[in-house]
């Protein structure tokens, strides 16, 4: 009783569930506070997969003509190219958002010296790791919604064919072993700190692996396995395969969602461990303050 | 100045393999959406269409439908055994060229014919196929190299060089054969496959998108390079102290393309090079004058960079999302991987033809493809050659005139080192 009320005269706070909660709503507001700032950043977010998902399309109008619907359905089970360029880029986003903005984060907080600042801090880690991984899924999956909805009047295609209570519950659950794939990149960042690279070729190797433009059976079978070992690419084909005639990749829903969901139990802890270790041993060596 | 961004350059290697790597994702990228769209191989493999004849029409047989064929290999009196796939134009069959995208029977669509062939008794044997058509003189026909068949399973590849082009007489194509010769007399090889690999258009639509995305990687590398280096100095604080040395202002911005710009150089070459292998060769006519056109839609592009770092000047955090912006922006309206005419006309008549780079990218691939019928696409060729001209040495003037304009209303305002 004694040691708790000197606690609070101290101004010491006690920490507890709602004042870790506090500070992952605290590091999510600056996050939005600051790029709020740039709100062309938002709307840019958005806008990008459908200019991505145009370029595949008048692509293959170029070389297909009036065939392209009929060629496309050959190589993919579907007609609707323009849907399935648009899942693939809308999901893209998704991905390449976690990947950059929690990468960034860190890389950003080197460059202005205030990392260790918040290492400084009583902070847990996972709070505030949590806050800007929780920043990144909103700002991801307004860009998802709001590109697969203008994408579908610019490109002309109905979104609510198909199963799309399935195909949110695919996009809901691949995001989770997106925090711990996010978790792990940020632990690179601050081994290699080469942000930059890094950051652009894991979008255009995560574009790639994930087929955004094509189907991964394309691949020869050492490339397919690589990207079968990806959470994202599950995510898309479950995407794609509920609202068009694509095929699941163990041919059922569930055994596909069923995979999306080991991902899921796995790969966040994975991540966050990896992240710890990794922080750990720049801590013994030269420090997180290093860029 | 140069010296410095190379060395700088240099200090991070994985920036060079990064951008490496980078644009060859991008690439690899878009072939495979390529393929998603185009039938690369159109097997003939309805073999129960296919009208047999010539010498070996006697010692083949059909085994199973659709699966290959059997031919008895050596000399028929003084002739090779041959085998004749007959009526590939005749449009009750599936296979033949009534699935060319085009509609139309154009052959030279089809750019390499892929034979399989197995033989389990080890028979060797050269073996070149003909393509016999029935326009122009009787018995017109184009016939390929000697490609040599080492025994067992394999899958000869014949690539049409010049079919369709100005040595080949032949426009329509009635039938294909297979010669064999030089084979040990009376052993058996089975014609397991017969592709025709279609390229649409042949290599032209390949080289239209590669064309145009080396004049896209110039244009986004130094859009970046330019305007986020005058960013970063920004960031770092060290763009006022440049400012108090003695430096010509103009060697200062030109200066920070050099290292990107032999980097890219050596990596959109070596793009070109992986895609011709892939796409069995690019379009390659006129170079100097390609080159010109390269030269000066590079000033031109480095006229918007002086532009784009003015405004970084300005604008300062956000010229991360304006190169952003502009690099997509014209990936798409100056149809970086595309012809225009993929494009709706309101876009290439109300946006596409005022952007001076689209003329740039337009007569750099014309020019490389040959100027064929269609090509260029947006002027004649010489009123292009006229804007990219006016774009290579207007827009560095232009550009600079505004990068100092920036640069002096940031010191006046005293807000150029302000971030």
């Amino acid at each position: 009783m004694t040691a708790k009320t000197v606690h609070k005269n101290l101004g010491l706070s006690e920490i507890s569930w709602r004042s870790s909660l506090g500070v992952t709503k605290t590091v999510l507001i600056a996050r939005f506070k600051i790029v709020l700032r740039y709100k062309g950043a938002i709307v840019f977010d958005m806008i990008l997969p459908v200019i991505l998902a145009a370029l595949p399309i008048l692509l293959g109008v170029a070389i297909a003509g009036q065939a392209a619907a009929q060629n496309f359905e050959d190589a993919t089970g579907t007609e609707n190219y323009k849907l399935y360029m648009l899942i693939g880029a809308s999901t893209f986003i998704v991905v390449t958002l976690m990947l950059w903005l929690v990468g960034y984060w860190i890389r950003r907080e080197m460059e202005t010296g205030t990392l260790e600042s918040v290492y400084a801090s009583p902070a847990k880690r996972v709070e505030v790791l949590s806050g800007v991984t929780l920043y990144a899924l909103i700002r991801s999956l307004m860009a998802f919604a709001f590109a697969m909805v203008v994408g579908s009047f610019i490109f002309q295609v109905d979104l609510f064919q198909g199963e799309m209570a399935l195909a949110l519950a695919f996009v809901v659950i691949g995001i989770i072993p997106l925090w711990g794939i996010s978790f792990a990149f940020g632990a690179l960042i601050l081994k290699v700190k080469e942000a930059d690279s890094l950051i652009q070729v894991m979008q255009w190797v995560v574009a790639f692996f994930m087929g955004i433009f094509f189907p991964i059976t394309v691949f020869p079978p050492f490339l397919r396995y690589v990207a079968l070992s990806f959470p994202p690419t599950w995510m898309t084909n479950g995407v794609r395969a509920s609202l068009l005639d694509v095929a699941y990749f163990f041919g059922t829903w569930y055994l596909d969602l069923a995979v999306l969901l080991a991902f899921a139990a796995v790969l966040p802890l994975v991540g966050y461990t990896v992240f710890l270790r990794t922080e750990r041993r720049i801590k013994k060596n030269e420090g997180v303050g290093q860029f | 100045m140069s010296k410095k961004t190379i060395v700088e350059f240099s200090r991070y290697p994985l920036s060079f393999g990064a951008i490496f790597l980078q644009i060859f994702l991008m690439v690899l990228m878009f072939m495979f959406a390529v393929f998603a769209f185009s039938s690369p191989t159109q097997a003939l493999d309805s073999f129960e269409d296919a009208s047999l004849s010539g010498w070996a029409e006697d010692p083949l047989s059909h085994v199973g439908e659709g699966e290959f064929y059997r031919v008895l290999t050596g000399p028929y009196g003084d002739e090779p055994s041959m085998v004749t796939f007959l009526n590939l134009t005749d449009p009750a069959h599936s296979y033949g060229v009534e699935k060319n995208p085009e509609g139309v029977s154009d052959w030279s669509a089809f750019k390499q014919i892929q034979i399989g062939l197995y033989s389990s008794s080890g028979t060797t044997a050269d073996v070149s196929i003909q393509l016999k058509g029935d326009s122009g003189e009787n018995g017109t026909w184009w016939e390929s190299d000697i490609v040599g068949f080492g025994g067992g399973q394999d899958t000869l590849v014949f690539n049409i060089t010049d079919f369709g082009g100005e040595n080949s007489t032949l426009e329509s194509v009635d039938s294909l054969s297979i010669r064999f010769q030089n084979a040990d007399n009376g052993t058996i090889v089975y014609v397991t496959q017969i592709d025709m690999v279609l390229t649409p258009q042949g290599a032209r639509l390949a080289g239209v998108m590669m064309y145009g995305f080396v004049i896209f990687i110039f244009l986004s590398f130094i859009l970046w390079e330019v305007g986020f280096s005058i960013r970063e100095e920004q960031f770092r604080g060290t763009l006022e102290s440049l400012y108090l040395s003695p430096a010509n202002k103009f060697s200062n911005l030109i200066s920070r393309v050099f290292a990107i710009f032999m980097w890219i150089t050596v990596i959109a070459s070596i793009a070109l090079v992986v895609v011709s292998n892939i796409a069995g060769g690019l379009p390659l006519n006129n170079v100097a004058l390609a080159f010109l056109i390269l030269f000066l839609t590079v000033s031109g592009i480095l006229g918007m960079a002086f532009f784009v770092a003015g405004l970084t000047i300005r604008i300062k955090e956000s010229a991360a999302l304006l190169v952003n912006f502009l690099q997509f922006f014209f990936m798409i309206f100056c149809a970086a991987f595309f012809p225009f005419r993929a494009l709706p006309s309101v876009v290439v008549d109300y946006v596409s033809r005022w952007i001076p780079v689209s003329y740039g990218v337009d007569a750099f691939r014309s020019v490389l493809i040959g100027l064929p019928e269609g090509y260029p696409e947006l002027l004649p060729f010489e009123a292009e050659m006229v804007v990219v001209v006016l774009f290579g040495i207007l827009s560095p003037l232009l550009g600079y005139l505004y990068y100092r304009h920036s640069e002096k209303k940031a010191r006046i305002q005293g807000t150029l080192g302000e971030y």
